[in-house]
């Protein structure tokens, strides 16, 4: 191992609030060493991006930092803003979450590049912009020329994100700092980033620190890896020995959390973690992590040490090395759900479609006449068409998962198949009654029956209203549970969504993220429903609880008998959970059929990129052949003949993709496939995930 | 906090005005006119002897009544216009959206003296004007603030489970809008009492004997090389008055201001 | 753009025609009959009628208005009843010398707004920030009349520097002619400039917290280079839209300011054509006045389209 180029020792990152100390850090220790990635792994409140923005310096007054950060030999805490000014962008390039934002709206692309050279390396404009044209072609833009002239509004996210790593690093820094860099982005362009990123370090030898919650992302990129629990250390290590052999109790729990990409390991519930994330201003006294470790005991009411050896591993528990694996859920186990076939689904939806017009202001104005002579500007709208000739069943007590990528049009398709958007075409049955076009008053029975739970815990509840009352309104409204009764029956919904029936009288900022999203399945539950609209219902979620409500979902159907539509742009999540599963790209479906039909070949060339791109925590996966699209943008309204995905497929077969509809082929009954490759050709994919993980 | 106390003292001010008052507001005094400041009329007297202290407290209560009364006309009819054409979209909105920018397209005061100059000048007629005037800016807000909630998904989930339009406007839209709509309104109601002040100055708004502060210094403005007080007594007084609303307005924003309480967490 | 510009300037006179009938509508159902006035306490009826047909009063209401519509598209907008003179030179003379005012005020407020609002914004709960917000709230809170009369009395009266009203003429040399502009600019300039730098500093403030600053922090730039390339280009936007409504409470100032400054404006020429009941003039005015401000927003809105790319380069998806 070379000699880390930035070090934190026992870095201590205090705030002090109203109620206290807050220790967003205590006493984190790592090294990077040129040319080498450490990841740092943690859930929302590890204080992860903490570290990121101590060391670039950009943390307010109000932090107090305390223990020492070293880059190439020099102290970095207490350095003067002068000193620590001329380091950033120079020497320690950062690159930050959200592309959409963290470019400035108003400047040239090119000049946002070009603009460190000219106050760190004296450049003069027509210089700096020249290097700043070769380091946008260093990070895979094409034309790099014509883009420097654009606008950051003009890129897609994707090629925002190669915006921002060349403006990192176009002075050579020699360290690299990341921060959640491809959270923001669609699975297929986060592997094509990650694939930029992993190429720059070795052809620069930069040493990087990656931060993310995405273990499988670690798994890709990183060659260390240090877990982060609520501000500490609790595991360091080679990434081999980290998610491979993990010996930290939070590390294990964490990799049993995920969802496993395959169609087999479906028997088996997911193991989540147990209880709630501390709090920082009062922490437990001993373990950070022994009030949620299942194999906590006395000894554990001590604080830990973190013990390195001298690979650099080491992990923040006494009794590591000597620790089974993570226990199972002791939830019921799954069954096996009846095929429904032949009887009549619970909801069929037929060529449905919903087009918007989008207008357009400035230039966007066409002149058309009006009573066949006058003159007359008409602002020229765009059609998006969000759902575009969509056929899908839903059967009576299954799971259709619905996965896809952004503005692929899937929860539009989900509020459509509920009425809360018109359909502008086609038909909606729910057991056999079109409700495509009927009037708003005639919705009772479906508004009764089908229920939607949303992505979003923060807007999903009414911030001025008690969670119970928002309970409460749904069963009054819906259900014949007499006025006395219905404290008691709301009581009853929170204790079967896993809830404490005090929470009654609670307010949704006094709710932590998974308990929102409880109670929005709580408040799904009220009416009494058969079919339940799923979306995005994890995706807003840690890992550790994306566990729990996972489980919670699946424990429901099972015991309810009710219908999902799960819509995720997660394929893990998806692959968990569903019966069928229906892949949407650009408001069309192109594969749908059983579970294990869709995740083995034959594939649509979309799914099998998809698959191929979900980055999986499974050491040993990140090796395997990958597929890489063209481009990161959806077809425009122009490229919408043929099929809607010709201008990305890897495997296009020319003309006709762009021209004709492809035909649906259907390899087993119930499975289909809308492409104009042969069956046999489409076979012979290699299957695009690893042999299924113990 | 010092807006709200201030505030609520030139309520109570306002409110117990005649009983607290030394003089009568239009008690004349021929051999009392235009004196100065002293023991026994405390801001002086204008030119008919009237005691100025008593004609400012009492002009609280005009300017007062005159800025929040003209606020609640805007909000009685710009919120439920902006929360329906928000919710409804389409045809509604446009209808209600194109309105609003014609009046919008006259400067304030200019749609207060159209209003005025109709009829005879009366306090009620200039409230209604004025708050017809602050109509079009609290319709597009409301608009506005109700078109962002509409699309949250707890007016979705309301939907969803089958909740008539007119709930969901006053039960789950309008509790949410209000903060948003209570700071723009303060505001307004500063923007109010100025307004009907500079009508009364002009002579569209109260009348003499009134006490209304703009009035009063319209009276005083022949006399400001003689007796200065007459003028500057009410004039300060609206100063206060407007301070404080001003100030209890930036109260409520920070309160209301969700980044900051996010900040203090 | 082109484009834009004319749908927007159609826009503008759908406005001004919707905005005609209304004054139009308004002015008739107004009080206090003109004949009557012109004829006196104790005309009798005959003679009433008489002026009325005269002028044209006794037509049914759409004939009156087709007829003033027809005259102001044809550049006649009628005569004014009270003073027997034709309105457009009447009002055009009157125009000219509030414009200059206008456009001095705004000028200053637009300067000193802006300036002292990033100036606040920079310094943020520092001295200089609460020195600012003092005085916008001083200034903001006070009515403008009351602000032109305490200059009145301070710099008139007692110090003796300005004339305390009227207006000067060129001919009388430049500084008569500009000193009658000093009091009533800096009134109007008072009464707006808070609206400006508050508004500046919290949109300034806001940017300078934004994901795109921080990005350009991180790539170690100076602090002032990040103010001036990164934070004052964003923040002013919105500032644009401000000064565009600022533009009407200015118009609104102006009728209030010239009438206590007796300045020979259109505002006060407004104020004494609705004390007379002067139709043809109240309509002309109030309809000029509401033309500065509908062409003062398009500005606004070209100036924004202009300086935010967003709008200037639209989309690039197809």
């Amino acid at each position: 191992m070379t000699a880390p180029l930035l070090t934190l020792d026992n870095l201590t990152l205090a705030y002090q609030t109203g109620r206290g100390t807050l220790r967003a850090l205590n006493s984190v220790s790592l090294g990077v060493g040129a040319g080498e990635t450490l990841a740092v792994v943690g859930e929302s409140g590890s204080g992860k991006s903490s570290i990121a923005f101590a060391t670039m310096g950009l943390l307010g007054p109000e932090a107090a930092i305390s223990g020492s950060i070293r880059f190439d030999g020099t102290e970095l805490v207490g350095l003067d803003e002068a000193s620590r000014r001329d380091l950033r962008g120079r020497s320690i390039g950062m690159v930050f979450q959200d592309p959409f934002t963290s470019l400035n709206p108003s400047l040239r692309v090119g000049e946002q590049v070009a603009e460190p050279l000219v106050y760190h390396q004296g450049l003069t404009r027509p210089a700096a912009l020249e290097r700043a044209i070769a380091a946008l072609g260093e990070v895979g833009l094409p034309s790099p020329r014509e883009l420097a002239s654009a606008y950051p509004h003009q890129l897609s996210g994707g090629m925002q994100q190669r915006v921002l790593i060349a403006s990192a690093i176009v002075c050579d820094p020699r360290i690299l700092i990341l921060d959640e860099p491809t959270t923001a982005l669609d699975v297929t362009v986060e592997a094509q980033i990650l694939d930029l990123l992993d190429h720059l370090r070795r052809s620069r030898g930069l040493g990087m620190l990656f931060i993310t919650h995405n273990l499988g992302v670690v798994n890709r990129i990183a060659d260390r890896v240090c877990v982060l629990y609520a501000g500490q250390v609790v595991e360091i290590g080679a990434k081999e020995a980290v998610l491979g052999r993990s010996s930290h109790p939070y590390t294990k729990g964490l990799l049993a959390s995920l969802p496993q990409l395959s169609a087999q390991g479906r028997s088996q519930r997911i193991a989540p973690i147990p209880g709630r994330f501390p709090d920082l201003v009062d922490p437990p006294p001993g373990c950070i992590f022994a009030p949620r470790c299942p194999f906590a005991e006395e000894k554990c009411a001590a604080p830990q040490a973190l013990t390195v050896d001298d690979t650099g591993s080491g992990a923040r528990c006494w009794k590591s090395g000597r620790l089974p694996g993570w226990p199972q859920a002791d939830t019921a186990p799954r069954v096996a759900q009846p095929a429904g076939a032949g009887e009549e689904p619970l909801l069929r939806a037929e060529h449905l479609v919903k087009r918007y017009r989008r207008g357009r202001i400035g230039g966007g104005i066409a002149w058309t006449r009006k009573f066949g002579v006058l003159p007359w500007p008409e602002v020229r709208a765009e059609i998006v068409n969000a759902v575009d000739d969509i056929s899908i069943d839903v059967r009576r007590g299954e799971t259709l998962g619905l996965v896809g990528e952004s503005g692929s049009g899937k929860s539009t398709l989900g509020r459509t198949v509920l009425r809360l958007i018109d359909p502008s075409a086609g038909r909606l049955l729910f057991e056999g009654v079109d409700v495509a076009a009927a009037p708003a008053d005639d919705l009772q029975d479906l508004r009764k029956r089908a229920q939607i739970v949303f992505q979003n815990p923060d807007s999903s509840l009414n911030p001025r209203r008690k969670v119970g009352d928002a309970i409460a309104r749904a069963v009054a409204l819906q259900t014949n549970v007499p006025r006395e009764g219905r404290r008691a029956h709301v009581e009853d919904l929170l204790d079967r969504v896993g809830l404490p029936r005090s929470y009654y009288d609670r307010y949704p900022h006094q709710l932590s993220g998974g308990e929102k999203q409880r109670v929005g399945i709580a408040r799904a539950l009220a009416t009494g429903p058969d079919f339940i609209v799923c979306d995005e219902p994890v995706s807003a979620l840690d890992v550790s609880v994306q566990a729990t409500v996972l489980n919670l979902l699946d424990e429901l159907r099972d015991d309810l008998k009710l219908s999902y539509l799960f819509i995720s742009h997660d394929l893990s999540v998806v692959a968990y959970i569903a019966d069928r599963i229906a892949v949407m790209y650009s408001g069309r479906i192109c594969e749908i059929g059983d579970a294990k039909d869709v995740l083995s070949p034959p594939y649509h060339p979309y799914t099998q990129a998809l698959l191929s791109a979900v980055p999986l925590a499974t050491p040993g996966a990140e090796k395997s052949e990958r597929i890489r699209l063209r481009g990161d943008r959806p077809p425009s309204e122009g490229e919408r003949s043929g099929c809607v995905f010709h201008t990305r497929c890897p495997r296009a077969l020319g003309d006709i993709c762009a021209t004709t509809m492809p035909p649906l082929q259907e390899p087993r009954p119930g499975h289909r496939i809308a492409c104009h490759l042969p069956l046999d050709e489409l076979m012979r994919a290699p299957s695009a995930l690893p042999a299924a993980a113990e | 906090m010092i807006g709200s106390a201030v505030l609520l003292l030139l309520i109570v001010v306002a409110v117990a005005a005649p009983w607290i008052v030394p003089y009568r507001f239009d008690e004349m005094s021929i051999l009392n006119r235009l004196k100065p400041p002293s023991l026994r009329n405390w801001l002086g007297t204008d030119e008919f002897g009237r005691d100025v202290f008593s004609r400012t407290l009492i002009g609280a209560r005009l300017s007062l009544l005159m800025g929040f009364a003209a606020t609640a006309v805007s909000l009685a009819i710009g919120v439920p216009l902006g929360l329906w054409a928000g919710y409804r979209r389409g045809r509604v909105d446009e209808i209600v959206m194109r309105s609003t920018d014609v009046l919008l397209s006259f400067p304030p005061i200019m749609l207060g003296l159209l209003l005025l100059a109709v009829t005879p000048p009366s306090l009620w007629k200039m409230i209604v004007a004025v708050g017809i005037v602050y109509v079009p800016s609290t319709v597009r807000l409301t608009r506005s603030v109700t078109l962002d909630l509409a699309g949250e998904e707890f007016v979705q989930a309301a939907r969803a489970r089958g909740e008539r339009t007119s709930y969901i406007l006053h039960a789950e839209i309008l509790p949410n809008a209000w903060p948003p709509i209570m700071v723009e309104a303060s505001l307004r109601v500063t923007f109010a009492i100025l307004l009907g002040a500079a009508l009364s100055f002009i002579g569209l708004g109260a009348q003499p004997p009134s006490s209304d502060w703009g009035l009063m210094i319209a009276e005083a403005r022949p006399l400001i090389d003689r007796a200065p007080w007459v003028a500057i007594a009410p004039g300060i007084a609206m100063g206060i008055t407007v301070i404080a609303v001003n100030l209890l307005g930036d109260g409520l924003r920070e309160a209301l201001d969700p980044r900051m309480h996010r900040k203090g967490g | 753009m082109a484009i834009y510009v004319i749908k927007r300037l159609l826009g503008i006179v759908a406005i001004l025609a919707v905005m005609s009938v209304l004054v139009f509508a308004i002015t008739q159902v107004m009080p206090g009959n003109v004949a009557n006035i012109l004829a006196g306490q104790f005309a009798d009826d005959a003679t009433i009628k008489a002026i009325e047909h005269k002028l044209g009063l006794d037509a049914p209401a759409y004939v009156q208005y087709w007829r003033w519509a027809g005259g102001v598209l044809s550049g006649n907008l009628g005569n004014s009843i009270i003073m027997e003179r034709p309105v457009g030179p009447l009002i055009w003379e009157a125009f000219k010398s509030s414009a200059l005012l206008a456009i001095l005020a705004f000028i200053m407020v637009a300067v000193f707004g802006i300036l002292l609002g990033v100036i606040a914004a920079i310094r943020q709960n520092r001295f200089a920030d609460h020195a600012v917000s003092l005085f916008s709230y001083v200034g903001v809170s006070v009515p403008e009349f009351f602000w032109a009369i305490v200059a009145i009395i301070v710099f008139a009266r007692y110090l003796n520097w300005l004339p305390s009203g009227g207006a000067g003429n060129i001919s009388q040399g430049f500084w008569v002619w500009a000193s009658h502009l000093v009091l009533p600019v800096l009134t109007l300039t008072l009464t707006l400039i808070a609206h400006v730098s508050r508004l500046t500093r919290s949109s300034m403030i806001e940017t300078l917290r934004s994901n795109y600053v921080r990005n350009a922090r991180a790539k170690g730039l100076p602090e002032k280079v990040i103010i001036r390339r990164h934070a004052l280009r964003n923040a002013l936007l919105p500032t644009i839209t401000v000064l565009a409504i600022d533009v009407g409470w200015l118009l609104g100032n102006i009728v209030v300011v010239e009438a206590v400054f007796s300045y020979p404006g259109i505002g006060r020429l407004l104020l004494f054509a609705i004390e007379r009941h002067d139709l043809p003039l109240i309509q002309a005015g109030i309809l000029l006045i509401a033309a500065v401000y509908c062409f003062a927003n398009l500005i606004a809105d070209l100036l924004y389209a202009y300086f935010n790319p967003k709008i200037r380069y639209g989309h690039a998806e197809s």
